[in-house]
This record gives structure tokens, sequence and C-alpha cells, in this order.
């Protein structure tokens, strides 16, 4: 049984049954859906870190081409 | 309140409309692993639905244990409480406890998600969801995406949980596609209705996401989460779902024949997902409210009729139980969703309500816990309802979906009044016909007619009303009904037919009704018109029950859930004297509908016959726990433990307990006419007891004294309200009336016994008087001596036999004779309680023309 964990849902880490981090598809999947909240809020996570890597792209481009 | 010791938790799942028919072969092929695994580890079976199978009347029934009638959820829309129009059917409609306020009552932490109705959310001991929560519309996504606060119990937990939720258009190939793997060929412009598929999904997602997010973060003894998610892939898509039919085009059935495959398989992930918080204290239990008719029962077209979609459900739903004591890899019979409650009550040590309709389910526990009942959980704590109105926003989209799923009509927003009479029309229907589910066919009666005189041309009350007649024998209005019925020419020929036949079968015609059958047959769809079992019904009615048998086993092919089917097979075995196969045959009736008395009596009588005289008293105990009026159940009970069991004690109690049940008690005077009974009626009045007369029929010639009656005598075989009003007083009843007596009094009977000659001679003599002449006179009518003779021995039959029954024979020449002693006599035999003397005074030896010749 899992056990209680009151830690945000942004500090969890999904893990594949062999252990390994899992890599969270950016498109998403049903298999995301029906882990429920932690998958959900995951999915979501990677959106939003894809879009801040792609901001932060732009931020370097922006600050190399400045220098 | 302190809790109880905390062992036991329960998680309660519930997939609207999930059907074994489709889970099975899903299993078979691998496709539904974890649901295997909880069906290996457990007990399953089938869970009878209710009548009608409206999701939000039968979830209430789930959770409260008790029918509609009594919780007060009758349909998808209500009224506002303003009369300001309408709104989907809500939580403050429930009126009665639902099991997560008596756990929590007890001091147990329960979380309920999502059940219908369940908005606003009401306060709980835990978090409540309510069924608005994720409700979602196209356009509103994502910074308009609202949610009122009212969905969520606490209230400050609801900006936590509205982040949980997920919108149709966060979705996109990678969701869909598993259930419709050539999605790029739908032409939504033209129809294609992938929306409705993401909406769906979506919903599933939010509450699933709700729901495991509860369980992994609080604390929790009960939590329950419930999908609609079956429900709706299975009206937009089931008619897609293999195998291919004829009336379905070849191009759809390619796009979409995977998505109820495709449901059933995300509804077997989830359920993998909440199997992560089931630990050894665990039960587990997997329910669904009807199911959905997936194979050559399905409907080829909906009649134009409000809510009738819901006749693509099948009238089973299912149940899976795993967990600490339930039996592993076992089968469960005789389910309904009424059990629910009372089971999980008794899983957690605490009693059921006597006032809830269903019954612990025993069977799935490997030692089961005997926990005397209570009156009811009405009276205690735990009930906390809250005022808060509903945002125009979740209403709307709740209507729409209600809309879009063919559950109810298009809200006329111009013409509120006209919106509140159809939903107020449609509640007490569906009022109506959840009474006639749970046997009350008077209190149907009552609103059927009703409804008819406001509604005259709506023939779905009318035809009900026929239907409800028959069963409580009064073929006259049925008779009128169905006349009316055939007048109005827009009503399914064949179908009027079925109708007609079975009120002939009612008149005693079987071979009229087997010729209207016969008729019917042409007419009728035979998967859906159960016309097989009608014409069993006139073989078995003229005793040829090898006809009968073959016509149902026909039937049985067609409908191998129908319970009457079984029912009247095992009637016919028993007919032959083939005690065992009727009894198999009673058993199968009873796995399918528990709730049937007959089908136990059967099984009690066989059962008896075959000398398995332990196993006959739980079948005849049940046919009493379901209809206590049950007298020939009761009486073959005694039988049993007086004769066969060597158990007198055992006969006693079951006498005292009847007797603590009983109303009260009912003085009749009965008899056959013109055998003393007014003389007698008048004696007793004399003496000092209260008589129930309407005083209609006056005193004349042939009763100078009066005739004492009450025309509501007359209705007994239909009627059987008015005998609370007949409480302690003296009625009169003729002789052939008296088995139609219920078995909630106990009848002290006065039968007047006359010779037969000499009552022939008085009859004769008054119908001369009345002018009435009856041919010959002076020849004695052997035949109707016989009759005569043969209804006295009946009621004294019945009389001797009925537990509550006492009765005295008073010879009407004795009390002429000597209307004193006559007087002492009957006075002791009632207690007591009438002065004797004045009694006395009543006889008129005059009156006592007719002595035999």
């Amino acid at each position: 049984m899992e056990e209680k964990k009151n830690i945000h849902i942004s500090e969890l880490v999904l893990r594949t049954p062999d252990g390994q981090p899992y890599d969270i598809p950016v498109r998403g999947s049903l298999g995301l859906l029906a882990l429920g909240d932690i998958g959900v809020m995951a999915w979501r996570n990677k959106i939003q870190q894809l879009k801040n890597e792609k901001i932060q792209a732009v931020l370097d481009k922006r600050k190399n081409s400045e220098k | 309140m302190n809790p109880q010791p905390k062992k036991q938790k329960v998680i309660l799942l519930g997939w609207d409309a999930a059907d074994w028919k489709i889970i099975n072969p899903l299993m078979d092929q691998g496709l539904m692993p974890n649901l295997k695994k909880l069906v290996e580890g457990g007990s399953i079976g089938k869970l009878k639905t209710l009548d009608p199978a409206f999701s939000p009347m039968i979830w209430t029934s789930m959770a409260t244990g008790k029918r509609p009638y009594k919780h007060g959820v009758l349909g998808f829309q209500e009224v506002r409480p303003n009369r300001d129009g309408i709104q989907p059917i809500m939580g403050t409609s429930r009126k009665v406890k639902a099991i997560w306020n008596i756990l929590g009552d007890k001091g147990y932490k329960t979380h309920v998600v999502g059940w219908w109705p369940s908005h606003p959310a009401e306060p709980i001991n835990g978090i409540c969801i309510s069924d608005m929560y994720q409700k979602s519309n196209m356009e509103a996504f994502p910074k308009d995406w609202k949610m009122s606060d009212a969905c969520v119990y606490p209230r400050e937990m609801a900006a936590h949980f509205k982040q949980l939720r997920v919108h149709p258009r966060e979705l996109n190939e990678q969701h869909l596609l598993p259930f419709v793997p050539e999605l790029g060929k739908i032409n939504q412009k033209r129809g294609g209705n992938i929306y409705g598929l993401a909406q769906t999904l979506s919903h599933a997602a939010s509450l699933h996401s709700a729901f495991t997010n509860i369980l992994r973060t609080q604390e929790w003894d009960f939590a329950a989460l419930y999908l609609d998610a079956i429900d709706h892939f299975c009206h937009g898509f089931m008619k897609y779902h293999p195998p291919h039919r004829p009336n379905i085009s070849k191009a759809d059935y390619d796009l979409y024949h995977r998505v109820v495959t495709g449901a059933y398989q995300f509804h077997d992930m989830m359920l993998r997902r909440i199997m992560d918080f089931v630990d050894e204290h665990t039960t587990i239990l997997l329910v669904s409210d009807h199911g959905f008719q997936p194979d050559h029962l399905r409907p080829k077209i909906l009649p134009n009729e409000p809510a009738s979609p819901a006749l693509e459900h099948s009238p089973y739903g299912i149940i899976a139980a795993q967990g600490p004591g339930i039996k592993k890899d076992s089968l469960l019979y005789g389910a309904s969703v009424l059990d629910l409650t009372p089971t999980i009550l008794n899983i957690f040590g605490l009693p059921t309500g006597l006032d809830m309709d269903g019954k612990i389910l025993n069977n799935i526990f490997e030692k089961p816990v005997d926990i005397p009942p209570i009156e009811t959980w009405e009276n205690t704590e735990g009930f906390h309802r809250t005022d808060e109105q509903v945002g125009e926003d979740e209403m709307n989209i709740m209507l729409k979906q209600l809309e879009d799923l063919g559950y109810i009509e298009k809200t006329d927003s111009a013409n509120v009044e006209k919106s509140i009479r159809r939903v107020e029309r449609e509640l007490d229907y569906n009022l109506a016909c959840s009474y006639i589910d749970g046997r009350q066919l008077f209190e149907a009666i009552e609103v059927l007619e009703g409804l008819q005189e406001k509604y005259p041309n709506d023939r779905r009350f009318l035809y009900k009303l026929a239907t409800c007649y028959q069963s409580v024998n009064d073929l006259k209005k049925c008779r009128t009904s169905v006349d009316a019925l055939r007048a109005m020419d827009i009503y399914n020929s064949g179908t009027l037919d079925v109708l007609e036949g079975s009120l002939l079968l009612g008149e005693k015609k079987p071979n009229e009704a087997m010729a209207m059958f016969k008729r019917a047959e042409e007419n009728v769809d035979p998967n859906t018109s159960k016309i097989y079992f009608m014409l069993a019904r006139c073989h078995f009615m003229v005793s040829r029950f090898e006809n009968a048998l073959r016509l149902l086993e026909k039937e049985k092919q067609i409908n191998p859930d129908e319970p009457m089917v079984y029912q009247l097979m095992a009637k016919c075995y028993t007919k032959q004297q083939e005690y065992a196969q009727a009894a198999e045959h009673a058993l199968e009736a009873i796995a399918l509908d528990f709730q049937n008395p007959v089908s136990h009596f059967v099984l009690g009588f066989n059962l008896f016959h075959l000398g398995r005289y332990e196993e006959a008293t739980t079948a005849l105990e049940n046919v009493l726990k379901l209809a206590p009026d049950y007298n020939d159940a009761r009486k073959l009970l005694m039988t049993i433990y007086q004769t066969h069991l060597n158990k007198p004690d055992q006969a006693i109690a079951l006498r005292k307990a009847f007797e603590q049940k009983i109303e009260g008690t009912i003085y009749i005077v009965s008899g056959m006419p013109r055998s003393g009974t007014s003389m007698m009626m008048q004696m007793l009045h004399k003496g000092g007891l209260d008589v129930f007369t309407d005083r209609k029929r006056e005193a004349d010639e042939n009763n100078s004294k009066g005739y004492f009656e009450h025309e509501l005598v007359k209705s007994l075989p239909r009627n059987k309200s008015w005998l609370s009003d007949a409480n302690q007083k003296a009625v009169k009843i003729i002789a052939n009336l008296l088995p139609h007596l219920p078995g909630r009094f106990k009848y002290k009977i006065i039968f007047m016994e006359r010779s037969v000659p000499e009552l022939l001679q008085s009859q004769t003599r008054m119908l001369q008087r009345l002018g009435k002449r009856t041919g010959d006179e002076e020849t004695y009518p052997l035949s109707l001596a016989d009759s005569f003779q043969k209804s006295i021995d009946r009621a004294l039959q019945w009389m001797t036999h009925n537990p509550n029954v006492e009765y005295i024979r008073i010879n009407y020449p004795d009390v002429i004779e000597n209307p004193f002693e006559q007087a002492l006599h009957i006075n002791a035999f009632l207690g007591n309680i009438l002065k004797p003397e004045l009694m006395a005074t009543a006889v008129d030896g005059q009156l006592y023309r007719e002595k035999s010749r």
C-alpha cells in the first residue's frame, strides 16, 4: 500500500517499475490520467517545465545576442 | 463522538452502467488485468437494479439502502425551491441519511467524490466533492473555467481541488487514439462526436484525480468514488460495439467500434492506481447501478418518450468485493443495489436499520457476523444540510449534458411554467414506478390516477395504470383502461395485445389470451416483448406444463436474465412433482431477483417436499421478511417447525413474533348470504361493539333491521387499505371474501351457519320479494347447493389454517331458539367485552321464515 505523502505534487518523481525516473511525455497519455492527481500534475509540470525552458532559451538567445 | 476501534476500511467504487456481459470477454482477452485480479481474489455477482433504472435514483438507493419513494430523489431534474425554473436534481433532495452520514456520526473519516446527486457538497466528517465539480464546457478554458466553492466541503479546500481538474481541451490525440485509432478520419463538422468523448474522459480523469489525492493525503476509513463515464460512453457508442449490426453504417462502425472497450480499459487502469491504497484492513467494493445491453438486446430505436435512453440499460449491474473476511473466487447470488449500505454497515460492525429495504450480503463473508438491527438511523445525529443554491453556470452545463444524453427534454426557457409542469409530471411518474417496483401498488395507483386525470393523452400513465389494476385484481378498471388505450390509435397494437392478453389471463380466459398473444407475436419484437413467456403463462393456466416449459426454454434463450421465466419454470416443475428441478429453477429466479417473495416460497415449498426441512425454513423465513402478509409461507413454516423439525418453540416464537406485528383486531361476521349475518351484526351492535358500516343499504322487507354492510368490503380482493378503519369494529364479510384478508390484523370471526337448503330457500324468497324471478323454484338447484357447500368448506379451511384467525361457528336456528344462551357463548369468545342481555334483544324469531322442509 502506498504510504501517506503530504509532500507537494511538484516534488513527486514518477518512476518506472524498475525504479528509473519516468520521462513524462509532453503530449501526456491515458496512463498519466489513470495515475490520478500525481499523473495529472506531473504532466502539467512537464508542460510548464518545457515552457520555462523555451522562455529561458529565448532569454538566453537574447542575452547572447546582446553580448 | 468517539470512533469505534478503527480496523476496517472500505473503498467504494461506482462505475455507472458497468456490465459483466462486456467485462467478462475483456478479462478473458487480458484487457482488464486489474479487475481480473480483484475478481479472482474476492466475491462477485450481479446487482439487481430498481425500476426505473435512472442513475440518480439508484445511486441514492445504494447510498441509503432505501427505495426512491423513501429517500426522495426521483429523477434527473427538480423544480427550483422558489419555483422560478428547473435545476438538475440536487443532493438536498435526499431526505434520509447516506452511509457517509452514518459512518461520520460514528467517528469514521469518510470521503465522497462525485456521487450522483451530491451538489452542493454536504458537510461530512471528511471531504465531499460534488457531482458538479468536474463539469466543463468547451469554451471556458483555461482562464474562465470556473468552479463554485459549493462543489467542495470543506469550502476552504475548493481552491486546492479546483487545480486537480482536467479540461477536455487539455486532451489530445494521445488520450483519444486508444478509443478511436483512426481519429484523423473523423469529420467533426459532419457530426463526429469527439468532443463528447473528450468531455466524458476528462470528467472521469478529474474525479479520479481528486479521489486519489484524498486517498494519498488524507486519513480515511471510508472513501467513495462515483464515475459516470462508462454509462456516457455506452450511450454514445454502444451501437458501434461488436458485433456489427446491419442498421449501423460500416464506416461509423469501423471508426467507433473500439470506444466502449477503450472505456473499460481506462477504468481498469484507474482501478490499478486505486489498488495502491488498499492494505490488509481495506475492503474494496466495485459496483454499478445497472448494466448496459451489449448484444442482441440492444434496442434498435428508442421511443419518443422522456428518459428513453434508459431503455438501453440492462437490469443487472455488477458487484465485486475483495478484502479481509471476504470469500475468495466466490459467486454471489441474489444481490440488489439496496443491499450495499446494510453490507457496508456490517463490515464496520454497525447494525442495519429496519427501515432500510436492503439486506446484508452475508454470502460474501467467510464468517458472517450477526448484528441485531436497529429501528432506524434517522433519529441519530450526523445529517447536516446545506442551504446553498446552485450556481447558474454549473447548473446550465449539467442540464445541457443531460439533454445531450437524452435523459431530459430540452428546457423551454421561454415558458418556465411549462418546464416546471413537465418536471413535476416526470417526478410523479417516477414515484409511481418506484412504488410499483416496491410492490406498493395502491400508492402507485393513487399517483397514476392523479397523473391520468391531469394528462389524459399521455398513454404511459394509462398503460401503467392498466398493469397496476391487473396486479391488484381490479379487472374491471383494467379492462376500461385497455379499451381506452385501444381508442388511442397511436399506441403500438402489438404491445397493447400483450397487455390485453395478460388481462384475459387475469380474467381466467386462457384460450382467448392465447389467441391475443398469438396475434401480438406477429407485431412485436420477441427480444423485448417476452411474448414466449406470456404464451407459456397460458399453457400453465390450462395445465399444459410441457408446452409451457418448451416456450419458457425459448424465452430463456432470448432473455437469460429474466427471473420470472425461471419462477414459472419452477412452478411448472412443482406441478409435475419434479421437486428437485423446481427448487433449482426457483433458486435461479432468486439469484436474479432476491426481492420476489413468490420465488422464495416456491423454493421453500419444493425443499419441504424433498425433505430438506432446514433449508426450507430459510427460504420461508425470507418470504416473511419480504412479505409479512404471506400466510401460506407462515403456515408451512409453522408446520415444518412443529411437525418435521421438532421445534415447537420455534413455531410458538413465530406465532408470537407475528402477533407483535399485528396492527389490531377486527371482529368479523361471516357466512353465506342469508345465514343470519345481519342479525349477528345487529346483536354485536346492541351489545356495545362499534360496527363498520356505511348505512348505504337500508333496511327492507328482507332485512327489517338493516344490513350493516359497507361498500368497501366488496373491494377487499383489490383494496385492503380500509381495514385500518375497521380496527376494533365488527365488519360483515361474506365467506367467499375471507381468504383475501391480509395477515397484518388478528381476526375474530363469528361464522354463521345455516343448512344449505334453508339458505337456498331464503335466497329464493328474497329474490322473489325483490321481483327477480329465479326460474323453476320448485326444483332443488343441486349445482348451486354444491357450490355453496364448497364455498363454506373453503372458508372453514382457510380459517382453520390461518394463525391469525380465531373463529366460532354459530348455528342460526340455535340463536333464534336460545338467543341469550348464544349471546353468552359469543361474548365469551370475544373476551366478555359485550352485554349479552342486550345482544339477545336483537333477535326476532319472526324473521326465521324458511325452516327446512
